[in-house]
């Protein structure tokens, strides 16, 4: 298990380096140089925009800046996980002739959430040195790796029903897009016990769903 | 048809949302401005009989000529929810669309049979013309939205949208020459596709998986977005009057922009990624060995 973890972790730094790089640099340039004009430093913005801990697709339009950070926000990390269990897929023979689908999908969550813990822990620190926020803070960042984490067990049980099911990975998509659209999320005012609900309860789904699934059936 | 609908289903995926997009708002236009006529008429017609007092009269002195073009187009693409978010998905849908056959003909093999008839130049070049052929998608949904605007406006005056109703779309000077104005704001559009699609094609070449190389697309246009907004705009010409240029989204509003301005900025923009292309496609044997990783 250990060596699957630091096997994503290796490729991730192996290969996209330049991209995390990229996306650190662009919140120190935020902090070093929007906090100081415009009125980007005053603190709702900062929170709700800036590290993505309020969305709701109606108001995207009324800032350009705000939509490409939420975007940025989630999609990094997204992009990042996907990438991982798509890696996986060339490799294909090797691995999945000695484990099982819910377990490796299990596992391929760990190196998400260190990697969402690590780079979110990054820009708290960040901000923490600008003097932006306060220690407690920290509680919302913890919200957002556990909406990230989500986020990415959705789209990996999208990946598994993809090739099985058409109709209900259709149907889920529909689901998921519709409660991205329409129904607005806020990190700061929703418990974080909510979340770790939500985050048990796709996880039974995905352990379930993964049970069922054999690697032929992912690799069609 | 099905074998037409198969190749091109990506495309026709894009036109439905736009159509969508574009149906739903010119509608709740139509029944907007419909219910504002209908008030000015109303409250006008009441002021000629002296019902109303003279504080609210000021504002209905004559009857209401309808927006113009330029404004009604202005304010279909600015003002509505559904078409604004275009700003920031319509990168995405271009690339979507773009990278589709470019990415497939380079990772399934299509570009290695091809080499050994046509050479490695030329076959690139067919792809990458077929792949900035939909730079073409969003000026013609444009245009069609502009001369749907026509027909519901029926007029040009641009100063009488501005003196009636009070909403300059695009800044005086610019929107003076409509024709002009038309003809540029297309232009800019097809230059920053351009923009979008080299960022889309740069990726193909690093990323085994379409989807992964569209997402990684759009993440990198996310991040030029905010980098020239941070640090070009608000940080290095702020307060100048060249801040606003480095607003990627500027192109749909003109706001404090010259049109030779902004047309430049967008031809540096479709140039550089251009470049950075080139040079990442030039080499035959690196990327052979790149893609077959």
């Amino acid at each position: 298990m250990k060596y699957i973890i630091i096997n994503d972790i290796h490729y991730l730094w192996q290969n996209k380096k330049k991209l995390i790089l990229m996306y650190l640099l662009i919140y120190i340039s935020y902090f070093l140089l929007g906090t100081m004009i415009n009125g980007y430093g005053e603190s709702e913005y900062f929170m709700n925009n800036v590290f993505g801990f309020h969305f709701y697709f109606p108001e995207f339009y009324q800032d350009i800046l705000k939509a490409s950070f939420l975007l940025l926000n989630y999609s990094f990390y997204l992009y990042l996980n996907l990438s991982l269990l798509i890696k996986d897929m060339d490799n294909f023979d090797y691995l999945f002739s000695r484990i099982k689908v819910s377990k490796w999908i299990s596992i391929k969550l760990i190196p998400c959430f260190l990697i969402a813990f690590i780079l979110n822990t990054i820009l708290f620190l960040i901000g923490l040195l600008f003097g932006t926020i306060d220690f407690s803070f920290y509680l919302v960042i913890i919200k957002k790796i556990i909406v990230i984490l989500i986020a990415t067990m959705c789209l990996y049980i999208l990946f598994m029903l993809n090739q099985k099911t058409k109709l209900l990975f259709w149907g889920l998509c529909f689901l998921f897009l519709s409660t991205l659209l329409f129904i607005p999320i806020n990190l700061i005012k929703t418990k974080l016990i909510v979340f770790l609900g939500i985050w048990i309860f796709i996880k039974v789904i995905l352990f379930v769903i993964g049970s069922f699934i054999k690697f032929s059936d992912l690799k069609a | 048809m099905i074998n037409i609908i198969k190749n091109n289903k990506r495309l026709i995926l894009i036109c439905m949302i736009l159509f969508v997009l574009g149906f739903t708002t010119i509608t709740q236009y139509q029944k907007e401005s419909k219910i504002a006529m209908t008030y000015y008429e109303k409250t006008y017609k009441e002021c000629q009989e002296g019902l109303l007092e003279d504080n609210i009269c000021i504002r209905y002195t004559e009857p209401l000529k309808k927006r113009d073009s330029v404004s009604t187009f202005g304010y279909i693409t600015l003002v509505y929810n559904n078409i604004n978010v275009l700003q920031i998905i319509a990168p995405l849908l271009i690339i979507f669309v773009a990278l589709g056959k470019f990415h497939s003909y380079l990772r399934k093999g299509v570009l290695k049979n091809s080499m050994t008839r046509i050479g490695y130049k030329k076959c690139m070049q067919k792809m990458y013309i077929r792949a900035v052929m939909n730079v073409l998608i969003l000026p013609i949904f444009l245009l069609i939205l502009f001369i749907i605007s026509c027909i519901i406006s029926g007029n040009f005056d641009y100063m009488n949208g501005i003196k009636q109703y009070g909403f300059d779309a695009f800044g005086m000077e610019n929107a003076k020459n409509w024709i002009l104005f038309l003809g540029v704001y297309l232009l800019n559009f097809i230059l920053h596709s351009i923009f979008w699609i080299h960022i889309g094609l740069y990726n193909c070449k690093h990323n085994k998986n379409g989807i992964i190389a569209i997402i990684v697309s759009y993440i990198e246009y996310l991040m030029i977005f905010i980098i020239f907004e941070l640090v070009f705009s608000n940080t290095i010409f702020y307060g100048t009057q060249y801040m606003e240029y480095f607003c990627l989204s500027n192109i749909w509003a003109y706001s404090n922009v010259t049109l030779e301005g902004v047309t430049m900025f967008s031809f540096m923009l479709a140039f550089l990624s251009g470049l950075v292309v080139y040079i990442a496609y030039k080499d035959k044997e690196k990327v052979l060995v790149e893609i077959e990783k």
